[in-house]
């Protein structure tokens, strides 16, 4: 019984989500290091005195690397040593492992120099002096490729990297368009109705009414209905409640797991805490689940049954990221070669331009240095490496070597700290769509170029009538091709929702504080259950009672943490 | 005793030290964990730095607004389970022990006894189709289409997502899985009852309904009440995993139990003393338990472990 206490335990730190750990061996009894004086290089790429790193490898089970690579023998060891830091393993474990080996040793007091970590911990291991303050090395060394890198998002992700006003990390930086939410909508079915892609809500539950009701797919059988939507994951990637709400500009959850704090008259909200918004979405949503439009098992649906859904045909709505739907898309075409998805912004709900796509900008991972380290700056060397080599190569063969290239090098994921361009998604689309408007395709990178050359192969075969044959042969280039001419359907719609500027940015841009760590679960239970009892029948304005209750058990607490950071950093 | 014996003696204390080391380093040691129960735990500052805060987390815990519904639904879930798991299999193993069939109660007990070796999570997905409500008019799942075709139900039951049905589902889909194993347990009980009661009961002209009830049974109580005994420690144990794969939004009102909060709390809050704080909690109740049952047993059946 005792050890059901300490496995929860371990398994909790068994979450954590780590990327490449590494570490300086500068540790005070360690002789190789001792031998080496302390050099201050101005050399923002490495050292002409090496120095040796000591880290511990966390690796998918599912990463292979290409022949005749390892881990301490690939592209990115090589080039490290050329640049006088010298990689060497402290351990090497799975990547399910990573965490808790990390922790053990941090526990231990003999941990890895320097490591990822999640924002959760950064303010603690910063406060606990596990991690070294970074701020003036960061000054002096960092190319301005990598403070572009770091400030791509405005500079929140720097904000979020820094403890009582010191750096303390090194953010991976996504952008927050990445995740926004669209809709697809199966075009044949619209097609087939003669009806058009919904932009409003009272649109949206006519379409998903006639998806239900009308016999879309023309097989004369009652099989189809309209609205996929998550009830049992909730706030979900694949078609999460709260896409629907965004709708109404309100957002009462989201899948990274952090309170949806956004902005509304200068004030931080909770964006679930729109009892206006919010009630709309539900009477919405309940009016769309008592008519069919949604799953009739839609609470105890999960990604599993969504994408099963979408694939054999049965549901013609879902909502997710532009790359959110690529599975379920090659699915559905299998199952039926006429299927094709077009992708919209979600509908408004509340007149025009009340359509908001919720943006969580927040670094996934934090790469940070020990205290114990004497040459802390290595991390923002190494840093500069990655920015380098993964978003500015210099030519072909260097995008190869450092990013990867099938069967000759593993590329990437050996990169001590992985960054990769926060705003690649969004470049790579306005390319690619230029180059297909155009027919030149000389402005693309191999990367862009690679997949018009994937996209192409797919409208072609459309269009010489060899698409179902490639299709039953299971022509994998063909696949690929049509998901990402799905993504790229996507991204337009995310380009639009950029274009208008409908978005309700994150405005607590911050690690979370004890308080939000701690109210977390029990509040977004709350509003989950909440919402799919009403969707099922549950009355209306029994949001206006959740709200209370969730004013009560800590929501107005958090909020007002999120607004007195607002208040400190943001205006 | 003779030297030789003294000497047999020593070897075999020497060969019980490794075992003895092992289950010390792996189970006592790590005992010493539950200090983080009391501490506000950080793992940068380890057991040794980390704050004391006396039964802080145990007063956050009985605060939580979840604990309560979920304390209460583990109770009711367990207990059913409990109940379930020993009434159904002493029943399943009594009618086998009377088939005569050799082939036909060997084939029984193996098809009964095949849920057990399913794991939770792909029992789950076999489950969320097998009892789906259908999301288009018939599409539901393998029960819903049989209930109908009986005419025993009008629509489909949503037996995952309806909050009434939900711990229904959960006992009996766990009976369902294990009464094969624990038939196993009494069938093993019953064939060490003396045969020659039997007889004798068969000459005073007892049928076959009195010999169960007065020979069969009373042989077999103590596996029952052993059986009873060390399922009642473990009443505050509802189920992880089946609960986990199953649950959702819809069923969180009856269906979440304080595993699955350790596991909110724990895993995706990263709250280690807090879930340290219920996994103690939980050990308590259930070691007070076990010492009840124990005593219980003892003064009811004369049965003793040590």
């Amino acid at each position: 019984m005792k050890k059901a206490g300490l496995k929860a335990v371990s398994g909790a730190l068994a979450a954590f989500t780590l990327v490449g750990v590494l570490s300086a061996c500068s540790g005070a009894n360690d002789n190789a290091s001792d031998n080496q004086p302390v050099v201050a290089d101005d050399d923002p790429y490495g050292y002409s005195t090496p120095i040796d790193i000591n880290v511990g490898f966390a690796f998918a089970s599912d990463f292979k690397p290409v022949t005749g690579e390892t881990e301490t023998s690939n592209t990115w060891m090589d080039l490290y040593k050329e640049q006088g830091m010298n990689v060497k393993p402290m351990y090497s474990v799975d990547a399910s492992q990573g965490s808790t080996k990390l922790a053990t040793a941090i526990a231990s007091g003999s941990y890895p120099d320097v490591f990822g970590i999640k924002g959760s911990d950064l303010v603690k291991y910063a406060q606990t002096n596990v991690i070294a303050d970074l701020t003036d090395a960061y000054e002096k060394y960092a190319t301005p490729e990598l403070k572009a890198y770091v400030d791509a998002n405005g500079g929140s992700d720097y904000l979020a990297s820094q403890v009582d006003g010191k750096l303390y990390a090194i953010p991976k930086v996504s952008s927050g368009y990445d995740s926004a939410m669209v809709m697809f909508v199966r075009q044949d079915w619209l097609d087939n109705l003669g009806l058009e892609m919904p932009t409003t809500m009272d649109e949206l539950v006519e379409v998903a009414r006639a998806f239900t009701r009308d016999d879309p797919d023309g097989n004369g059988q009652d099989d189809t209905y309209g609205l996929a939507l998550n009830g049992k994951e909730g706030f979900a990637m694949l078609s999460g409640m709260q896409a629907f709400f965004e709708g109404y500009g309100a957002v009462p959850g989201h899948w990274n797991g952090m309170f949806t704090f956004i902005e509304k008259d200068g004030k931080v909200i909770w964006g679930g805490d729109l009892p206006d918004e919010m009630k709309k979405g539900l009477s919405a949503l309940q009016g769309m689940y008592k008519e069919g439009s949604l799953a009739k098992n839609f609470g105890t649906m999960d990604l599993t049954a969504i994408n099963k859904d979408l694939g054999s045909g049965k549901a013609g709505i879902v909502f997710g990221p532009q790359w959110g739907t690529m599975v379920s898309v090659t699915d559905a075409v299998k199952n039926d070669p006429n299927a094709i998805f077009s992708a919209a912004p979600i509908p408004d709900g509340n007149g025009e331009g009340s359509s908001k796509a919720y943006l969580p900008s927040m670094p996934e991972t934090y790469w940070v240095a020990s205290s114990k380290m004497k040459n802390p700056e290595a991390l923002i060397k190494l840093a500069n490496l990655s920015v380098q080599k993964l978003i500015h190569p210099e030519n072909d063969e260097e995008y190869y070597k450092y990013s990867g290239q099938v069967d000759k090098y593993s590329g990437w994921k050996f990169s001590l700290t992985p960054t990769t361009n926060p705003m690649g998604v969004l470049e790579n689309y306005y390319k690619i769509s230029k180059a297909f408007e155009s027919g030149d395709t000389s402005e693309l990178n191999i990367e862009q170029k690679t997949d018009y050359d994937n996209i192409k192969y797919y409208l072609d075969s459309v269009e010489d009538g060899t698409f179902e044959e490639k299709v039953k042969a299971n022509d994998s280039k063909l696949l690929i091709g049509l998901s990402f001419y799905e993504a790229q359907r996507g991204m337009s719609a995310v380009d639009r929702v950029k274009q208008a500027e409908a978005v309700n940015p994150l405005a607590y841009t911050y690690i979370p504080t004890a308080t939000m760590t701690s109210k977390y679960s029990t509040l977004n239970k709350m509003a989950l259950e909440t919402i799919v009892k009403i969707v099922y029948g549950d009355s209306v304005d029994s949001y206006d009672k959740f709200l209370e209750s969730w004013r009560a058990l800590g929501g107005e607490q958090v909020t007002a943490e999120a607004q007195e950071w607002y208040d400190a950093n943001k205006k | 005793m003779n030297t030789i014996d003294k000497k047999r003696q020593r070897v075999f204390h020497l060969m019980l030290l490794l075992p003895v080391v092992v289950l010390f380093v792996f189970n006592y040691l790590p005992i010493f964990g539950i200090v983080i129960a009391f501490q506000d735990y950080q793992p940068g500052l380890g057991f040794f730095e980390s704050r004391w805060v006396g039964l802080d987390n145990f007063k956050t815990l009985a605060l939580l607004p979840d604990f309560m519904p979920a304390l209460r639904n583990t109770l009711l879930i367990a207990l059913f389970k409990i109940i379930g798991n020993l009434v159904i299999p002493i029943i399943f193993a009594l009618m086998l022990n009377e088939l005569r069939i050799k082939w036909f109660k060997k084939t029984v007990q193996t098809v009964t006894y095949l849920p057990y070796f399913l794991s939770w999570v792909v029992l789950g997905g076999i489950l969320l189709d097998f009892l789906s409500q259908g999301n288009t008019a018939g599409d539901a799942g393998l029960m819903n289409r049989a209930l109908l075709g009986m005419g025993l139900i009008d629509t489909p039951i949503s037996f995952l997502g309806d909050k009434n049905v939900f711990p229904a589902t959960v006992i009996i889909s766990d009976v369902w899985k294990n009464f094969g194993y624990n038939t196993i347990v009494f069938l093993a009980a019953l064939t060490n009852v003396n045969p020659s009661l039997y007889e004798a009961s068969a000459i005073d002209g007892a049928g076959r309904w009195k010999q169960t009830w007065h020979v069969t049974l009373p042989g077999i109580t103590p596996i029952i009440i052993l059986m009873t005994v060390l399922s009642i420690g473990s009443i505050l144990n509802a189920g992880f995993e089946q609960i986990f794969v199953l649950y959702s939004p819809s069923v969180y009102e009856t269906g979440d139990i304080i595993d699955t909060l350790v596991y909110r709390l724990g895993l995706v809050d990263s709250q280690f003393s807090l879930s340290a704080a219920v996994g103690v909690f939980k050990s308590i109740i259930s070691g007070i338990l076990i010492l009840i049952s124990y005593k219980l047993a003892d003064k009811y059946a004369g049965y003793r472990v040590f």
